[in-house]
């Protein structure tokens, strides 16, 4: 038994008003397709420089990371109460090596006690300085050698009377080869040399030093002399990138009550500099992203207003068998978010295209964040929404009786 | 309970029992004593109008001399009343004005017995949908749309079902001769087809009143009289009928012609009160 109730207002089911927007689409495929190229080139665009701006700055990252700093100096202050002889714990290159990021650590400090260092032979007396290092130092410092060995463990158990000189202090020292022993004296003490520096990093006046290891400096001269300045300072090596962290860690390991006695000097890295190059670079994608949309956004509007004009006679005839206002306008609505849901997907296939092929060719590790590909269908959307926004307020002010006049085009 | 099924075929079409409805006229509550004059149950013929216009006149923005001043017309249910003129005579801005297409600018309009000159865009767009149907003088189908399609136009504004509106619309397909066009796209028929298509979309939602602006127009004279066949098929199971037309056919079948004239301010010669 139907019951007729004339004056219930006309509806539109939403499930109807998008079938009719895509049987409207599918009519006219070629339209849809120019509509959606300005949002699938739009889209392509946002995604291609969000997904090459984190690809490159992925690169950026890693090309970077090879001037990051890698060395961490850490010496007590001079400043306050005199601080104990050594102020480190004993085992403070284990506590150092158990951070993350640390390859090595050890502690120097440099012999000043006001008495040249003499090497034996022919000729006349000859200096360098000397430095008291832990075996941990010499790793820190990546020590190579061009002859000889380094001082390790057991030197220092042994308190041997041994020694390292650096490539200038050994051409000082007028020793060029370890193929006969050389002793050189310090304070009057002999020392063998056993072995000569080639390279190492962290400071240069590693180059210019004999270096002896620190248990035997002070089983024969006794701690380090605070007051002489001869502070132990401690030198740790850390993995690239690590070292900002080490730097913030390592006083805590070494005192837990006093953290701020100690000085930590990193070398400048290139940290502020990448920022501004990833910063700049992300900026400048993210402006032409939405500059492009924004032209797609005006393409899907200028189709969809040529398509609505050409169309008045359809939304008049709409309206006059009952179709009201808020329904044509979610008609036209609908039909500008599909086109642009359809160019946001071909746009985010594309734009991950793109990202693959570039990086492809540039070597690079492609780097893609799922939040820069799967917003893409809802920003085309959102792009179809605003651009059938003005097209849909003009259709709905169509008046049927005038546009029932042209003929219907569609 | 009236009972009408989608063919609309059966029983005498009932008319409306608007009495309770009229003496809620010139309440301030239009839509709700409105929806209760036609939600009535139609029992029995009435004597009252369903198209009552009293001295309704139109003036297209912008133009200084109306297109349609002051008529008079009352036309009663199931009558087939035909308009006859000359071309810019204002048959047209009539079935506009009659389909609620247009506002008069004088006058008043009575529909079903009440008011609705001053009705909102919702209640005007609810009664254009739900109780009118209408024939172009151009068929004016989507033409890269199916001929189904085409017919379940208005009722998909009705809020009905896909199922449901495609049974309408072939019953109503059926009732004009071209259930076997039924998914032929509108744009490959002959254009007598298409206006039978165009009819079929008229009635497809049942509508109880029909309106016809020169339907016959574009058509042969052996189309012409298919349509005008149909037209008054139509209106023997008692729907009411308002053509436009210069078809002498369609005139002859009528219950009443009225000719439109297009001199004088009273561009209706005839007394359509009666």
């Amino acid at each position: 038994m139907i019951r007729r109730r004339i004056s219930q207002p006309t509806r539109l089911r939403s499930a109807d008003a998008i079938g009719e927007a895509c049987t409207a689409i599918l009519v006219k495929p070629a339209r849809a397709v120019v509509a959606s190229l300005g949002t699938l080139l739009g889209v392509a665009w946002f995604v291609t420089a969000l997904g090459l701006a984190s690809t490159a700055g992925a690169h950026v990252t890693s090309a970077f990371a090879h001037r990051l700093p890698t060395h961490v100096w850490i010496s007590p202050k001079r400043a306050g109460p005199a601080p104990p002889a050594v102020p480190y714990p004993a085992d403070v290159q284990q506590r150092l090596r158990a951070l993350h990021g640390v390859i090595a650590a050890g502690f120097f400090w440099p012999l000043r006690r006001g008495r040249p260092v003499v090497a034996s032979g022919p000729g006349a007396a000859r200096q360098a300085p000397v430095i008291a290092a832990s075996p941990g130092f010499l790793a820190a410092a990546a020590v190579q050698l061009s002859d000889g060995r380094l001082f390790d463990a057991w030197d220092q158990a042994h308190h041997a009377q041994v020694c390292v000189a650096g490539t200038v202090a050994a051409r000082a020292l007028g020793i060029r080869t370890l193929r006969k022993q050389r002793t050189v004296y310090i304070d009057n003490v002999p020392c063998v040399v056993i072995g000569i520096v080639s390279s190492a990093s962290g400071r240069d006046s590693i180059q210019r030093s004999v270096m002896l290891p620190s248990a035997t400096a002070i089983a024969l001269w006794g701690p380090p002399d605070e007051r002489a300045g001869a502070m132990p300072a401690l030198l740790i090596l850390t993995r690239p990138g690590a070292a900002s962290m080490v730097a913030r860690q390592a006083p805590l390991v070494l005192s837990q009550d006093r953290p701020d006695q100690f000085l930590v000097r990193l070398p400048p890295g290139p940290g502020p500099l990448r920022g501004q190059v990833i910063s700049t670079l992300n900026s400048l994608f993210y402006a032409l992203g939405w500059v492009s949309l924004a032209i797609g956004t005006l393409s899907i509007a200028s189709v969809t207003w040529l398509s609505v004009r050409e169309r008045s006679a359809e939304f008049g005839l709409r309206r006059a068998v009952g179709a009201r206002r808020r329904h044509i306008v979610a008609h036209v609505i609908c039909e500008s978010a599909i086109v642009g849901l359809i160019g946001g997907l071909a746009g985010a296939s594309l734009g991950v295209t793109t990202i693959i092929l570039v990086a492809r060719a540039r070597g690079w590790v492609p780097v893609v964040a799922p939040l820069t590909v799967l917003p893409a269908p809802v920003a085309g959307t959102a792009a179809g929404i605003m651009a059938g926004i003005i097209p849909a307020m003009f259709a709905a002010r169509i008046q049927p009786a005038e546009a029932l006049t042209r003929s219907l085009a569609a | 309970m009236a009972t009408e099924s989608l063919s609309g075929r059966g029983a005498a079409r009932p008319t409306r029992a608007l009495h309770a409805a009229l003496s809620g006229r010139g309440a301030a509550r239009p839509t709700r004593a409105l929806e209760r004059a036609l939600t009535q149950p139609i029992s029995r013929p009435s004597a009252q109008p369903l198209i009552e216009l009293r001295g309704a006149g139109v003036t297209y923005p912008g133009q200084r001399s109306p297109a349609l001043s002051a008529v008079d017309l009352a036309v009663r249910h199931g009558e087939l009343v035909t308009l006859t003129g000359p071309p810019g005579s204002g048959k047209s801005t009539l079935l506009s004005l009659v389909g609620l297409l247009l506002r008069p600018t004088t006058g008043s309009y009575l529909l079903n017995g009440f008011e609705v000159t001053t009705l909102g865009d919702k209640d005007r767009t609810a009664l254009r949908g739900r109780m009118m149907g209408r024939v172009f003088q151009r068929p004016q189908l989507l033409a890269s749309r199916s001929v189904l399609d085409n017919v379940m136009l208005p009722v998909l504004y009705a809020g009905v079902r896909r199922p449901q509106r495609a049974n309408a619309a072939a019953a109503a397909l059926e009732r004009v001769g071209m259930t076997h066009r039924m998914h032929t796209l509108a744009g490959e028929l002959p254009a007598g087809e298409q206006q039978r298509v165009a009819i079929a979309r008229a009635i497809a939602g049942n509508p109880s009143l029909l309106l016809c602006d020169d339907p016959t127009a574009s058509l042969d004279d052996m189309a012409a009289a298919e349509v005008i066949g149909l037209l008054v098929s139509l209106h023997k199971g008692s729907t009411t009928v308002l053509v436009a037309t210069r078809d002498q056919l369609a005139a002859a079948h009528s219950s009443r012609s009225l000719a439109v004239d297009p001199g004088g301010s009273g561009k209706f010669a005839g007394d359509f009160s009666q």
